[in-house]
């Protein structure tokens, strides 16, 4: 990682001096510094890519001053506060994904930081997946395997998707990109949002048939076939499926989490799955990552388990680093840049 | 005219109405040949005004009550069939008829109808494969055929996007990491931006362009007639129309391959050794059509030898399939019981074509889904 030199005096230099936070499973370093150094204009600088401080000991204080862009490349990285205390220039944090917890603490969301995350660029790839769940219990796929691992001829009837009902918990990226293409089979599509005017525009074309807002989560567990999950988490989406939420479900009825699995009371779920309360969930992730082996959700016949690669598309690192260097151009700029974080409601 | 066999027949203070009607020219003479039970008939209690039910059954035994002259008047046959009876359509869990046992059948009982029905003017199938149904006598004829065309298009398509996300997001390492407890961190393929080929772009072809469109796949399609989709290609929903003659050109660009032809003389195994060598080593073929329009031997030999990625069979060259076909134990194909369509609805959606077809006949007008006989679709 060499620095640039610095620009002939005549031109006022735009200069940004970048740190990675990396963490697995992040790419290793060398592969993270060859998809951003491609992309850096002049003046910009990546300084370093570590998992902490401690792996970048040959930075100098200066260096770690002059640091003002920190890229978050992996967000279960537990030294936040150690890359905080050394970057006191720190102007702006940016995510290559979209969930940015453990990076949220109290201190940076108290300063004037701009943060921003990816939300968007794996918003396709997670609709794909939710979609991909509700084929998989309105065909019976497990059924359908078993029969053919035992080469018999098991006629079932199936289900269309089309006229089920598809109701979303969260409407941002992931959940906009998830009614389009239940919209597309012919789903009845309903949303719940935190601020249902900003779905206005979407039930008046038709794209919605209805939003609610969050007070009235259980309507709309009631009245899906399909319930996909997809709000980050936060303080107020803690154990947001809950339950009782959980049991205002239909008894034939798919619970599908691409969002964080903190926003589902998981042992509730689990419990429910067992007694065969709900008909089966599409899971992405968990309260714990990696799932320990001794969860009951990996041997529930009703669940379709994914570890958290939902987002992980072939073109997922291309798109990121895209998108933060369309955000790199608006941050020389002083542009207002794509993608910031409320710090308020925290996404 | 007696009117023993109708099931319009009120038998009160009205029949002199009811005799009056069926006296002067009946709108239509209706023949049902299906299974009475089955809670679709339900709704020919909904016939259009002056048509006249002869009959529903099985069996030309099940006719047994129908004068020559009724047999004579017979103008409509609908020819039924793949549904199931009420005591077994519970969802999920039944023990369906076979679809294609009961097909061969209803084969054989047209074949002893036929001479009867010397007044045919009309036959709708309610199956889209007519392969069974076409005997020479009928090609001749001057006999309307329709067919069910459409009914089955939403189920196929949607079985065909799952067989996308199948390969796309490797399902059965999925399914396989996860019965081992094992957390197995892989890359995912996303259908945006892959392309769909279509071989048939009728009434399923075209649903699957609609929804492989909606993912934002890249759609094109083979062809025999470009002028029937030049709309498709204005419109966007076609990338691409190849000729007939280009077949291997589509296999080549194409990393899922969607076939949904009807078999007929001109597509018995269309898709061929050589046309599955042309695929994509990535590629996947996905067959909602029928069997017989593959190389089944080619394909198998493709899929053991891992010289595309896999395949999604819903129809087979034999059906039932053998038990003993390599099919069934190959890891990279995903095989279903030529039941990919059949849904709690289809035989109702089915009834409901044929009687908005019932309208049109008895208003005159020009009927849907008209099959061309010698074509055979």
């Amino acid at each position: 990682m060499e620095e640039r030199d610095t620009q002939p005096a005549e031109t006022t230099p735009i200069t940004a001096n970048i740190i990675v936070a990396r963490y697995p499973p992040a790419p290793p370093a060398s592969t993270i510094a060859e998809l951003l150094n491609a992309r850096l204009p002049p003046g910009v600088t990546l300084l370093g890519c570590g998992q902490s401080p401690a792996e970048l000991q040959h930075l100098t204080q200066q260096q770690w001053a002059s640091a003002d862009v920190l890229i978050v490349w992996g967000a279960r990285n537990p030294n936040a506060k150690e890359f905080y205390a050394k970057l006191t220039g720190l102007k702006w944090l940016h995510s290559v994904a979209t969930g940015l917890e453990l990076w949220l603490t109290p201190e940076v969301l108290s300063t004037s930081v701009t943060i921003t995350n990816a939300k968007g660029v794996t918003a396709n790839s997670m609709a794909e997946f939710a979609m991909m769940c509700c084929h998989y219990f309105s065909r019976q796929l497990p059924r359908l395997l078993e029969a053919q691992a035992a080469h018999r001829w098991d006629v079932f009837e199936v289900e269309e998707l089309r006229g089920a009902t598809l109701g979303l918990v969260g409407c941002g990226h992931i959940g906009g990109r998830v009614a389009q293409l239940g919209g597309a089979y012919g789903m009845r599509v309903v949303a719940l949002r935190s601020n249902p005017a900003l779905s206005q525009l979407d039930v008046d074309s038709g794209l919605l048939d209805r939003v609610y807002s969050p007070e009235h989560l259980h309507e709309v567990m009631a009245c899906s076939d399909y319930v996909v999950v997809s709000t980050p988490y936060t303080p107020d989406t803690h154990e947001l499926i809950s339950a009782a939420a959980i049991a205002a479900m239909k008894p034939t009825a798919v619970l599908i989490n691409v969002g964080r699995g903190r926003c589902i009371d998981e042992a509730a779920l689990i419990e429910a799955l067992q007694a065969g309360r709900i008909r089966g969930a599409g899971l992405d992730v968990y309260q714990v990552e990696p799932l320990p082996p001794s969860s009951p959700l990996w041997g529930l016949p009703n669940v379709l388990l994914s570890p958290h690669r939902a987002a992980f598309h072939s073109n997922f690192f291309r798109d990121s680093v895209d998108l933060f260097a369309r955000n790199l151009q608006r941050h020389l700029a002083g542009q207002p840049l794509l993608n910031v974080l409320d710090k308020q409601s925290q996404y | 005219m007696p009117h023993n066999g109708s099931s319009n027949d009120t038998g009160d203070a009205t029949s002199a109405a009811a005799a009056a009607a069926a006296a002067a020219a009946a709108a239509a003479r209706v023949l049902v040949i299906g299974n009475p039970e089955a809670p679709e008939f339900a709704l020919l209690q909904q016939l259009p005004p002056g048509v006249v039910l002869l009959g529903v059954g099985q069996a030309l035994a099940d006719f047994a009550h129908l004068s020559p002259e009724q047999w004579a008047s017979c103008d409509v046959v609908v020819k039924m069939g793949g549904g199931s009876s009420p005591s077994k359509s519970q969802p999920a869990h039944s023990h369906l008829h076979r679809c294609n046992s009961s097909s061969v059948s209803l084969t054989q009982s047209l074949e002893e109808f036929w001479p009867l029905l010397t007044g045919l003017k009309w036959l709708h199938s309610g199956a889209v494969g007519l392969e069974h149904l076409l005997t020479p006598a009928l090609v001749t004829s001057p006999v309307l055929l329709t067919n069910a065309r459409g009914v089955y298009s939403q189920s196929l398509a949607e079985f065909a996007l799952m067989s996308c996300h199948f390969f796309a997001k490797q399902l059965p390492r999925l399914m396989a990491s996860q019965a081992a407890r094992v957390w197995d961190v892989h890359e995912v393929q996303e259908l945006r931006g892959a392309t769909m080929g279509l071989i048939g772009i009728g009434a399923i072809g075209r649903r699957v362009a609609e929804l492989a469109s909606a993912y934002r796949m890249r759609v094109v399609a083979l062809t025999r007639d470009a002028s029937k989709v030049q709309q498709d290609v204005h419109s966007g929903l076609l990338s691409q129309v190849y000729a007939a003659d280009q077949l291997h050109q589509l296999m080549a660009a194409s990393d899922y391959v969607c076939l949904s032809l009807p078999h007929t003389a001109s597509t018995d195994g269309l898709v061929s050794a050589a046309a599955i060598a042309a695929m994509k080593p990535t590629g996947v073929l996905i067959n909602v059509g029928r069997g017989r329009t593959v190389d089944e031997e080619a394909l198998i030999a493709a899929l053991q030898a891992g010289r595309i990625r896999g395949a999604a069979l819903d129809v087979f060259a034999t059906e039932l399939l053998p038990s003993s076909n390599p099919l069934w134990g190959l890891p990279n194909v995903l095989l279903t019981p030529h039941c990919s369509a059949r849904t709690g609805r289809f035989m109702f959606d089915n009834v409901q074509l044929f009687l908005d077809n019932l309208q049109r006949y008895v208003e005159g007008r020009q009927l849907l889904n008209v099959v061309d006989k010698t074509l055979g679709y």
